[in-house]
């Protein structure tokens, strides 16, 4: 009961402050459901569910040299009701530098399958890929930027340290610890990047350099390629075309990826169809599974309906669709999400 | 000597007179070039921010043309656009590094060519253009009140834009017709710029896009039509016009719409 007295006390300071000091505000929830349907064995259930539903509210104060915006939670998992920080960020700017020290959602390079740019592909494989809104975690990070377009120049140069927010969240010494330096050149139409970073994972420091290369047509054809290099010559490289349609209401989407990670090859078709509220991203690729063994054909569906600032998707990826289901794993998700862009 | 000093005058004054006269009967050469950049000032590359409220209509051939709304906000040549549509908003930036598209099924802006549609309208013939900074004056035809501007950044789109200057019959407004031509200056697109008075500053009030370059009258050759609402100064850090920074900036226009 008191834990109720308390979330209700925080609202009634929130409206309190509103009254003398002027700031946005805004509520917001999301809710997800991941099932994981596993290989018939005697050792597991087949069956294994995550539930996490969290209640958060925004608070915005926004002035022309700073930024400061927190979103307090609550969130149920496990039968259990916790306190928690769904997001935060506090950001100075001046000219052409910012700094950043936040919670949020942090995203650069292209690529659906992979992304080898994105220097997080290498610790936390499963928030790397897509730049879809659904389906993403809030990272503490802090960046520095120097932004040179301001005085004519097209680079951009950033610094930045993205910390294992999952141990920090529950109080424990994060697992791992990404740092990069990056410098973006970008024009109209092209757009090139080059990173180093050194990442901490499993007690120990590995070197990486990434670049990647972006080429937009004037009539939407995109041709993109990245690729990762870390000392121990490990060599990572994405090649990849996606082309928009436009068909009455509906938007066609068409893109092929080629990816070579780490001494072995996959390939990719997938497909985005936009018709109104609804977007449906389907895709399958073929890849030289190690855990299996041998060479399988995946699926990816996600189906999701966007209403303003409602998102519902739902995700269904199987692992093999040339065998019989039941010896592969896959895995359905459902998300709810309410939150203002 | 009376009379030499009367020739004189004579001649000076016949002089001055036709000068005056020529001013009258061929306007300066850059005269409407330069009233070009000034109105189009009121908002691109102005001294402060602005914040740009239009109504738009959209038009389509086999269905009734829809109502709209869209804000504008310019810092210097840079800008921000937000489209209101039925399914969500769309955030539009527009930079010298590129044209980024936001909406709320993205994690991060995405870059974009900016010559998709939203609607029955180009993306790039919503944005505004900078009159004095990505086209130079080219030729200047005197008689025909018509010049033709070159863009001075290879990654234009068009490489030409002839335009043409007439005025509105019973208004005293001005209408300038801008025909955006390929490198062979063979005409694609054709816009419309009409002048007017918005929150008491001189400035493009209508802007009418049509399907082709043909057309010319009736609601079926539109593709798109906006109207200036309203011009507002306002104050915004310039840090915020960053694709990185592109979701405050958003946020930051939301509370000035407020």
């Amino acid at each position: 009961m008191k834990k109720y007295a308390l979330v209700f006390a925080v609202y009634a300071f929130i409206h309190a402050f509103r009254a003398v000091c002027l700031f946005s505000y805004d509520m917001g929830f999301s809710y997800s459901n991941t099932t994981v349907f596993l290989p018939e064995n005697p050792y597991t259930p087949q069956t294994s569910s995550t539930n996490k539903f969290e209640l958060f509210t925004t608070v915005n104060f926004l002035k022309s040299y700073y930024l400061l915006s927190f979103s307090p939670s609550v969130y149920y998992t496990d039968d259990k009701i916790y306190p928690g920080l769904y997001g935060a960020k506090f950001m100075v700017f001046y000219n052409m530098f910012s700094f950043l020290l936040a919670k949020n959602n942090v995203y650069f390079g292209e690529g659906i399958i992979d992304n080898f740019l994105f220097p997080l592909s290498f610790v936390n494989a499963d928030q790397a890929y897509s730049n879809s809104y659904y389906q993403y975690t809030n990272f503490w990070n802090t960046a520095f930027y120097c932004d040179l377009n301001k005085i004519s120049v097209p680079l951009m140069f950033t610094t930045s340290v993205i910390a294992d927010t999952e141990s920090i969240d529950a109080y424990k010494k994060p697992q791992w610890l990404v740092l990069f330096a990056k410098a973006d050149y970008s024009d109209k139409s092209l757009s090139a990047s080059l990173c180093y970073s050194p990442i901490y994972k499993n007690d120990a420091w590995e070197n990486r350099i990434s670049g990647e290369v972006k080429y937009i047509f004037a009539n939407d054809f995109n041709l993109y390629s990245n690729a990762s290099y870390n000392f121990d010559k490990d060599i990572f490289a994405l090649l990849g075309a996606s082309k928009a349609f436009l068909v009455d209401e509906y938007t066609f989407a068409t893109g092929l990826e080629l990816s070579y990670p780490d001494n072995d090859m996959q390939y990719a078709i997938y497909e985005v169809i936009d018709y109104n509220y609804l977007s449906l991203v389907t895709g399958v690729y073929y890849v030289n599974n190690d855990t299996y063994n041998n060479r399988s054909i995946t699926l990816m569906n996600t189906l999701s309906l966007t209403l303003n600032n409602l998102q519902i998707s739902i995700t269904w990826d199987s692992w093999n669709l040339l065998e019989k289901r039941s010896a592969y794993p896959a895995v359905l998700q459902i998300g709810v999400k309410y939150e203002k862009l | 000597m009376n009379r030499n000093i009367l020739n004189k005058l004579k001649f000076w004054l016949f002089i001055i007179l036709s000068v005056f006269c020529i001013n009258f009967a061929y306007p300066e050469e850059n005269n409407l070039y330069s009233e070009l950049v000034k109105l189009n000032g009121a908002y691109v590359n102005s001294a402060s921010s602005v914040l740009v409220t239009m109504k738009c209509t959209y038009y389509y051939a086999d269905k009734k043309p829809e109502e709209g709304t869209l804000y504008a906000l310019f810092n210097k040549y840079q800008e921000l656009l937000k489209i209101e549509l039925k399914t969500g908003n769309i955030y539009i930036l527009d930079l010298d590094s590129g044209c980024y598209f936001l909406n709320n099924k993205l994690r991060s802006p995405l870059k974009v060519s900016g010559n998709y549609s939203i609607e029955s309208a180009q993306v790039s013939d919503m944005l505004s253009i900078d009159f004095s900074k990505d086209y130079e004056l080219e030729e200047f035809d005197t008689k025909a009140a018509k010049f033709l501007l070159k863009r001075t950044n290879n990654k234009l789109l068009y490489p030409y834009i002839s335009v043409t200057v007439q005025n509105e019959k019973g208004t005293g407004e001005k209408i300038y017709e801008l025909t955006f031509m390929d490198r062979s200056q063979k005409p694609v697109r054709k816009l419309q710029y009409t002048t007017g008075n918005v929150s008491g500053i001189r400035c493009f009030k209508k802007v009418v896009v049509y399907k082709s370059v043909l057309d010319n009258a009736g609601s079926s050759s539109y593709d798109f039509i906006y109207t200036i609402d309203s011009i507002e100064k306002t104050t915004v850090n310039s840090a915020l016009f960053n694709s990185v920074n592109m979701k405050d900036l958003c946020e930051y226009m939301e509370q000035l719409l407020q």
